[in-house]
């Protein structure tokens, strides 16, 4: 029972770390799952009554209305030259009454704004703008010759918090929504989006919708045609992973009045109330967690009564990594990100001030999300020790990590039942059945790596390093009528 | 122990099974399901069409002896698709089925279901069915727990029609929820001028919400005889019902709406000022041009744009005043009027005289020129030229400015 190099004493006090630390990996686990357990039934529920109210719903009515409220689209776009103009197209077929779409180029040293002047027909106007929130210098302001709702911001470049504050200072409408440059709405969900806030119009603050992944997809003229599965196995497991985040998480986090997120790639808010909390932050490497903690705790502060709420069937397909590099670099961002976010607002931790978010929520996100991956981490370092210590009990190995890779591979499932249930976005059979095995996939190797990633991005973030990354944009796969669709590679 | 932990996971992977199981059975089955329905669709509609042509009525047998299911719910939903464009023979036949089938009074029941859903339902249906026995059932369900049920019921009795409907939507406008409002106004706006008295005579009960919708409604309709109570509301403490009363103004068009617009110009609220001036330019009110070209001078961008577009809606007169307001002191009135004028291409129009042979044509071009050289920046008058059309006028602009820009520089 001793390791040879070591003494007698220190093997034994090895040995009983790592027991101890065993038994708070099994209490630990077992609370996670059944943490994620109930968040996946709490979501099934709200998404079993958002079906069966949805069945009602007209969105005709809400698009025909004199009184539905008009909405600033927000794009920030930096060096976005290859999928400004599709991402523009997209959202000017949208089905809205009245909208404004402002793009803030940020400082671009690419032919962004140069593609934008030459598609859209821009005019550089004097038009006066009511600064509210501080952003760097705007160089230019320009409206479209071609499409009388279509501004363009040119401005110093100050990171995409920055870059929305510009747009939020220049925007005319009471709500507004911010959508990521290389994203594709659908053309229905700012319809299904507004819905909460004409429904409970002083109470909805913020409302985000699903993110759907593009990769795989073909986009004609701004739409999404086809829905399809990519074919980098990257790519899928992020399909899978989207899924279960937002159907069988933030679904349910939105009904226990404890959502911390809505996804920047598409996210609708009344703009009085974020103006009067400052507008957008730099302060987090997330700044759409950041803007969302930060509404919790002013309207708490405030004694309102509010609700922030994720809509499910607003669709917002986004191009993801489909290289490790990329991918690492975006998860270190979105974790490093969290853990700002979380250190910045932990005075609300445990407080009955802050409702749910305070005593559920961002406990739940601490102790679970954020340091979720440094236990797992550990335990990978346990095991080897264990062996080392000669106290490994393998069949007690080998039956936690079936476990794990069960109830793994039961919400990953899970997450694909809701979907068929309440939209089923991939009608094909080999693209369910694609899901289904990556579902299973995903267990080896890829969430380990993804763990691994975050425990780097937090020990960086010890460092204080801020590193962004560049997302390599392939553009949107085209639909060429005289050919059959294809897959991207 | 290590049984308990054995037969935990056995559990765990038979559930793992069992979802996906269901998953799979479940597309499949839906799928399958999906194409037996179409069959059995396509079979029954063609023999609704056979019994909905036929004359005198006859019922095919197979329709008589339907089966429970799924024949039965799939031929009454294939009745209720064709209601709405079913001519008067045709709806008469498919209600008396339905009636016969003792149909509408199990949907009048289960508009008190414990079920919202079912209530919910049910109401839809007896809006497809407009039948006036329903107006009670529906009346009532109104006053719903759900605000679903309460929207579909009001849905049904819009499209029931009648007085005692209509009666129950204008009271059922003071509804506390903003969108249910919206959507019974909407409801109402169908029932056409006839409801415009009750809305008059129920207003002073009314909420904000209500009040407010209320003006959008009788701007839809559109009702002249509503024109005085409308320009009473110009004077409402609220700022959102007098901004929406002046739109409502603007949109029914009677001139007696004239001097509570003009007097609206000046109100303290930017919402009213530029509702005020939309409705002055749908009007149609020449004398209003001096009143609007001031407003072009507006602090707020709402206003100076909808001043510039009545401008350009009244006319010759509309267009020299904003011309005029090329040269004017104020900055973002000069903006105002130039962005109006360019989008209706009257810049182009005007400056394409620079190769004119009328000699007055020629001196107006040169003066408008001269007009925006000094107030407006080089860049902009780069893209003004850049974008005209006519290559001669655009070499005769680009001339004009080297002049200028020498004169300017001889003056230094």
């Amino acid at each position: 029972m001793s390791f040879p190099i070591l003494d007698a004493d220190t093997s034994s006090l090895l040995a009983r770390i790592v027991v101890g630390f065993n038994k708070f990996v099994i209490v630990y686990f077992l609370l996670i799952n059944l943490g994620y357990l109930s968040i996946f039934l709490v979501s099934l529920r709200s998404l079993w009554r958002f079906v069966r109210r949805n069945f009602f719903s007209d969105y005709s009515q809400i698009r025909q209305s004199d009184m539905t409220l008009p909405v600033s689209l927000l794009v920030p776009a930096h060096n976005e030259a290859r999928t400004i103009v599709e991402s523009l197209r997209s959202l000017l077929q949208i089905n809205y009454g009245e909208f404004e779409i402002i793009v803030i180029n940020d400082g671009s040293t690419d032919d962004t704004l140069a593609t934008l002047i030459e598609t859209f027909k821009l005019q550089r106007s004097d038009a006066p703008i009511h600064m509210q929130l501080p952003c760097q210098p705007i160089r230019g302001f320009y409206r479209s010759l071609t499409h009388g709702n279509v501004i363009v911001l040119d401005k110093v470049q100050g990171g995409k918090s920055d870059a929305l504050n510009a747009g939020l200072n220049a925007s005319r409408y009471p709500l507004f929504c911010s959508i990521d440059a290389d994203s594709v709405i659908e053309e229905d969900a700012l319809l299904r989006l507004v819905k909460p806030f004409i429904e409970a119009p002083q109470e909805t603050v913020a409302a985000g919708g699903i993110v759907r992944v593009a990769n795989g997809c073909t986009v004609a003229d701004g739409r999404v045609v086809r829905v399809g599965l990519p074919r980098s196995r990257i790519a899928v497991m992020q399909v899978v992973e989207y899924l279960r985040a937002f159907l069988a998480g933030r679904a349910g986090w939105s009904a226990a009045r404890s959502l911390l997120i809505i996804s920047g790639a598409f996210g609708l808010y009344r703009k009085r109330e974020i103006v009067d909390i400052g507008g957008y932050s730099n302060a987090t490497d997330t700044e759409d967690a950041e803007l969302v903690v930060r509404l919790h705790r002013v309207m708490s502060d405030q004694g309102r009564s509010y609700r922030i709420v994720f809509v499910p069937d607003p669709v917002c397909w986004t191009e993801v990594p489909e290289t490790w590099k990329v991918l690492t670099t975006q998860r270190s961002r979105w974790h490093r990100g969290l853990l700002q976010t979380l250190w910045l607002y932990r005075g609300m931790m445990f407080r009955r001030k802050y409702g749910a978010v305070g005593t559920l929520g961002m406990p739940w996100f601490v102790v679970f999300e954020l340091l979720g991956p440094v236990i797992e981490m550990l335990g990978y370092i346990m095991v080897p020790l264990a062996w080392f210590l000669g106290i490994l009990d393998r069949t007690y190995l080998v039956l936690f990590l079936i476990v794990a890779f069960v109830v793994g591979a039961l919400l990953s499932v899970g997450a694909l039942l809701l979907e068929e249930m309440a939209f089923r976005r991939y009608p094909r059979w080999r693209d369910l059945l694609r899901l289904l095995a990556y579902g299973f996939l995903e267990n080896f190797g890829f969430r380990q790596y993804l763990s691994f990633v975050k425990v780097k991005a937090l020990v960086e973030a010890l460092w204080r390093r801020r590193e962004w990354g560049k997302m390599e944009r392939r553009g949107f796969e085209q639909h060429k009528p005289e050919t059959p669709p294809r897959l991207k590679t | 122990m290590r049984t308990i932990v054995a037969i935990a996971i056995l559990l765990l992977i038979l559930l793992l099974a069992g979802l996906i199981l269901y998953l799979l059975v479940k597309r499949g089955w839906s799928m399958a399901w999906q194409r037996f329905e179409a069959s059995r669709r396509a079979r029954l509609s063609v023999l609704a069409d056979q019994w909905l042509a036929s004359d005198p009525e006859r019922l095919p047998p197979e329709l008589e002896r339907l089966g429970r299911f799924p024949d039965r719910p799939l031929f009454v939903e294939l009745c209720l698709n064709r209601l709405p464009v079913a001519g008067t023979r045709e709806r008469s036949r498919i209600v008396a089925w339905l009636k016969q089938h003792e149909l509408t009074d199990a949907w009048i029941r289960q508009l008190r279901h414990r079920s919202s859903w079912k209530r919910g339902r049910a109401a839809e249906t007896l809006g497809i069915l407009r039948d006036p026995d329903s107006t009670p059932a529906l009346v009532e369900a109104l006053a719903d727990d759900e605000f679903d049920v309460r929207m579909r019921a009001a849905k049904a009795l819009g499209a029931v029609g009648g007085e005692p409907a209509r009666r129950a939507l204008v009271r059922a406008l003071t509804d506390e929820n903003r969108w249910s409002v919206i959507r019974i106004a909407d409801l109402l706006a169908e029932l056409g001028p006839k409801v415009v008295g009750e809305l008059i005579e129920a207003f002073p009960a009314m909420g904000r919400a209500s009040r407010i919708a209320t003006i959008d409604l009788i701007a839809h309709i559109g009702d002249s005889d509503a024109t005085p109570f409308l320009v009473a509301r110009l004077d409402e403490l609220d700022r959102d019902i007098r901004a929406r009363a002046a739109a409502a103004l603007g949109r029914i068009g009677d001139q007696r709406a004239v001097p509570g617009l003009l007097a609206a110009l000046q109100d303290a609220e930017w919402p009213v000022r530029s509702m005020a001036a939309k409705s002055l330019g749908d009007l149609n009110v020449v004398h209003a041009v001096p009143a609007l070209a001031a407003s072009l001078s507006d602090h707020e961008w709402w206003v100076r744009s909808n001043a510039a577009d009545a401008l350009r809606r009244l006319g010759p007169a509309g267009v020299d005043a904003l011309i005029a307001a090329l040269d004017g002191p104020d900055r973002f009135a000069r903006d105002q009027a130039l962005a109006m004028l360019e989008s209706i291409g009257e810049i182009e129009r005007r400056l394409a005289a620079l190769v004119s042979t009328d000699e007055n044509a020629l001196k107006e071009a040169e003066r408008i020129l001269a007009i925006l050289t000094n107030h407006q920046p080089s860049a902009r008058l780069q893209m003004i030229c850049d974008h005209h059309p006519d290559p001669a006028t655009r070499q005769a602009i680009v001339t004009e400015l080297a002049r200028v820009a020498g004169s300017r520089e001889a003056a230094q």
